[in-house]
């Protein structure tokens, strides 16, 4: 049933359904999953401001540009436009996906042994991949992942190897260029063997992009009985860029994951970030600052899922907003029956600073289950204008006063990073912004 | 001592204490909603033409809504058909006094507790009872009448005061607001109706008891409160229903209207049916409740203790509208066997430095699921609004469900928002404390869960705090998690 009338796009995707589906490397396990998906799809459409989860945010206007469906062929870039993207001071494992298609000439691949990386489609023969592959995100009632999972075909896939932690952080650049409008969509499936570690910096950056981009990406990352993760996100578009995207993350026994995600730039950015905790002393700690001005929208959603007794999560989000930007903050905590001895915290802090911004603060707990600690809190305020005041008094300027009182908002997410290069970086790119 | 489990399971097989029905003859409407039933409601209530026109509105706008779907539970179906929309007790014209009063309905009162009685008049309360449907006492009129206070029912103000009733009806809840009050205003057949002068300090708790008597009628009741510049009225409302094994729709629009400097007072102790164990029967209990804080400096506070009904689901308001208005709202509510309550609260904040403080106590027992959901709007040019919210949940037993939707919502970049929730069990610190002096585990409890309470407790009037204070010990002495 077509509820919406988000239809144009939707009606080309069905238009064009035959030649969406070409068979992925012959992989009969993979194709049903897509055509289930793709039932999900057409039943759901497009979400609509009536859509619960899609209350605040309206995606009508980002469905409009005639987008063309992104190829898998390559695009040609040279290398040195992508080591001006390099983290300063940070030695890493470079792997490069323009516009979802591994470029392995753009990369800096490790050898062979903890790590190993391999487009999707190369992967899906895999025990691996049959294992963990669609496993976690479900697709009935999730409108963008429905349709990732039913055609994105490219992507990344990575493991690390069983009791190892591969030699460098692994930076994943995740570029979207084209100059005519483009519908962007991949997958990623990351695998975290048993008692194994990683440091993730993914980072979403627009090059030579001139052309209206949708990106709708999904993740899938597990990590296995005693593996953890830190996980950085920096997204930093352009106005061009509209991205869903949409990370599972599935924790097994002792796990340890650490999301850290900056939204700064982009036209559009809505995360779904998913974790579940499916056994005893899984440990998560999701941290998230957005900054927007302009038009911006930025959508976080997240959902930690509390399956078993004995898990941890902890979640902290801040925002800062400008102009005529809009914030939109939705939390969830989930305990369900029997994930006794859970504890788990949610907060999220908010300032205005543009006097037609908007902010929607949605923090939800749902407990079913009695010998827990849950609690969450939500704030939404401005500058301290006495803070600012003692600043000047002290001789700082103005603008010099604000910046740093918005540095020092975002010092509680930013000392948290663990890679210094990184807390340089993102630090940098706070200052810009502001 | 009881161990535990005993305590526990005593507490989830406690019967409603209340539960007894009361034969008198009814006069109904024929069963089923159509065009007709609403308009023998409005003959039969000797109704003006625009208070028909206005229900038969409400009623196409009905027909249009489909069932909502959002709630944080499975909705029963109802069948609007098999529902008897009107009903009353026969009357007998014009009752001067109480001697008129059909002495069943009198004694059923007693049973109540309702001070309906001369020795109960002294306690200072003016009740308007409403059984069934149709206020058959009113009390205290006179005395308030020399102040200029209309209190009566709904029916009589529509009657004698047609002018006011036709200004505000339907100003804070339009017929279009929800389903349930889309039908309630279509159908409603009675309710209390209060207007306080300007200037006057309303010198009594005005209180209004319900009760839904009988079998498969449906309660539809309307309120609405008027409070003129510079007044002050507190009301109260409070309920108990005898026991039925059908399920009984009770749909109630309550509308609340303070103009400049008014402060009203909304209490309400609500205890229906919750049905039985096995969570078979009981009342839901969807009501719409809305104040509107027309003037600047007005305020307007809600309390509620809710323990009954098998489904609550409510979300008293305030609109602030007027600048440096004020919206309050304290709530208990408390979930055993399968009981669920889905409520809280909306502040709307329109008018310049308006302030809202929200204070919602979860108590999850048994099987029970409690959702707060909370809206707080701030529009575009309500600059310096405050808003503060807290909503703590309790949790007794491994069963229950406790849930948290808050939606804060700000345009504003000069509004102060803060919202904070927490969940937790008794615990076992506490009753370890408390055993060590002497006190026994379930004393111990009730000690606790009337401290989490407090806050909420304390704004009730005298007369109800008490009440309150003996249901919440009733429901749950001993219930140790």
């Amino acid at each position: 049933m077509m509820t919406s009338d988000t239809g144009a796009l939707y009606r080309k995707l069905v238009e064009d359904q035959d030649q969406l589906f070409h068979p992925v490397a012959q992989d009969a396990q993979w194709q049903k999953l897509r055509q289930s998906a793709w039932g999900d799809f057409m039943r759901l459409g497009f979400p609509t401001t009536r859509h619960e989860e899609w209350k605040y945010t309206n995606i009508l206007p980002f469905l409009q540009p005639p987008y063309q469906i992104a190829g898998k062929n390559g695009v040609h870039l040279n290398a040195t436009s992508i080591e001006a993207l390099d983290i300063p001071g940070l030695d890493a494992w470079r792997i490069v996906l323009v516009n979802g298609v591994l470029h392995p000439e753009l990369s800096i691949l490790p050898e062979a042994g903890s790590l190993r990386v391999l487009p999707l489609e190369a992967a899906c023969g895999l025990p691996q991949f049959r294992e963990h592959f669609g496993r976690y995100i479900e697709t009935g009632n999730n409108h963008f992942a429905a349709l990732n999972t039913a055609m994105a075909s490219s992507g990344l896939f990575l493991e690390v190897a069983r009791n190892t932690t591969p030699s460098k952080p692994v930076h994943l650049l995740h570029l979207t260029t084209g100059s005519s409008p483009l519908l962007i969509q991949y997958r990623n499936l990351l695998v975290l063997q048993p008692r194994s570690s990683l440091n993730l910096v993914e980072q979403f950056v627009p090059l030579y992009l001139s052309g209206d981009v949708l990106v709708n990406s999904a993740t899938e990352m597990v990590l296995l009985e005693g593996a953890s993760a830190d996980h950085f996100r920096i997204q930093n578009g352009n106005q061009h860029e509209a991205t869903v995207n949409h990370t599972q993350v599935f924790q097994d026994a002792s796990t340890l994951y650490n999301n850290h995600t900056y939204c700064l730039n982009g036209k559009f950015i809505r995360n779904n970030t998913h974790v579940a905790i499916g056994a005893p002393g899984g440990e998560s700690h999701l941290y998230g600052l957005y900054l927007t001005a302009g038009d911006q929208l930025v959508d976080n959603h997240t959902f930690v899922d509390h399956r078993k007794a004995g898990s941890r999560s902890n979640e902290w989000y801040k925002g800062v907003l400008k102009d005529r930007s809009s914030g939109v903050f939705s939390g969830k905590i989930f305990v369900r029956p029997g994930a006794q001895k859970t504890n788990a915290f949610q907060q999220n802090n908010n300032i205005l600073i543009g006097e037609n911004a908007t902010i929607n603060s949605k923090p939800e707990l749902e407990i079913f289950a009695d010998d827990v600690k849950c609690s969450h809190g939500s704030t939404t305020g401005q500058l301290d204008e006495e803070a600012a005041f003692y600043l000047r008094t002290r001789g700082i300027g103005e603008q010099t006063a604000r910046s740093m009182l918005v540095h020092a908002f975002a010092y509680d997410l930013t000392e948290k990073i663990r890679l210094e290069p990184v807390k340089r970086y993102i630090n940098k790119l706070i200052d810009e912004k502001i | 001592m009881k161990t535990d489990k005993e305590i526990l399971e005593d507490l989830s097989q406690r019967e409603y204490e209340y539960g007894f029905s009361t034969s008198i003859e009814m006069d109904r409407a024929p069963v089923g909603l159509n065009e007709e039933t609403i308009r023998f409601i409005s003959l039969k209530k000797e109704e003006p033409d625009f208070l028909l026109e206005w229900r038969l509105k409400a009623y196409r706008h009905f027909l249009t809504c489909e069932m909502p779907a959002w709630q944080n539970f499975r909705l029963p179906r109802i069948d609007f058909q098999k529902i008897s929309y009107y009903a009353a007790p026969r009357a007998k014209k014009n009752l001067n006094s109480l001697n008129e009063v059909d002495p069943e309905l009198v004694a059923t009162f007693e049973k109540l507790g309702i001070p309906l009685t001369e020795q109960k008049m002294l306690s200072g309360v003016a009740v308007d009872a409403v059984f069934d449907s149709v206020s058959v006492a009113t009390t205290f009129s006179s005395k308030l009448g020399e102040l200029g206070i209309i209190f009566c029912s709904f029916g009589e103000a529509v009657r004698s005061h047609p002018d006011l009733v036709r200004k505000y009806l339907g100003t804070v809840v339009p017929v279009t607001d929800n389903v349930f009050a889309a039908l309630n205003a279509a159908v409603f057949s009675d309710g209390s109706f209060v207007y306080i002068p300007p200037g006057v300090r309303c010198p009594m708790e005005l209180s209004t008891y319900f009760r839904i008597n009988a079998e498969n009628t449906g309660q539809f009741e309307r309120t609405l409160i008027i409070a003129d510049k510079g007044s002050y009225v507190s009301y109260l409302e409070g309920c108990t229903a005898p026991r039925r094994d059908e399920n009984q729709l009770h749909a109630a629009v309550v509308e609340l209207i303070a103009l400049e400097n008014a402060e009203i007072k909304y209490s309400t102790v609500q205890n229906w049916y919750p049905g039985d164990k096995e969570g078979k029967g009981g009342i839901y209990n969807f009501v719409t409740k809305r104040g509107i804080c027309r003037g600047d400096h007005a305020k307007i506070s809600w309390t509620q203790v809710e323990t009954g009904s098998a489904i609550t689901w409510k979300y008293p308001g305030v609109i602030l509208k007027g600048d440096f208005s004020e919206g309050e709202f304290y709530s208990v509510a408390l979930t055993k066997n399968f009981q669920i309550a889905d409520t809280g609260t909306k502040m709307i904040h329109l008018g310049k430095n308006t302030r809202s403080r929200i204070i919602s106590k979860g108590i999850s027992a048994g099987r029970g699921q409690n959702s707060y959901r909370g809206l707080v709007r701030v529009a575009a040019h309500a600059d310096h609004a405050r808003n503060f919210t807290q909503c703590d949940s309790l949790l007794i037993g491994d069963q229950c469900g406790a849930h948290t939707f808050p939606y804060i919502e700000s345009r504003n970049n000069t509004a102060t928002l803060e919202h904070e929730a927490t969940t937790s069990k008794i615990g076992e610190d506490q009753i370890f404390y408390c055993n060590q002096r002497g006190i026994n585990t379930e004393k111990a409890v009730a000690l606790i869960v009337n401290g989490y309470a407090r806050e909420v407790l304390n704004q009730l009037p005298m007369e109800f705090a008490v009440e309150a204070q003996k249901l919440l010990a009733i429901s749950l002495e001993g219930s140790v998690g």
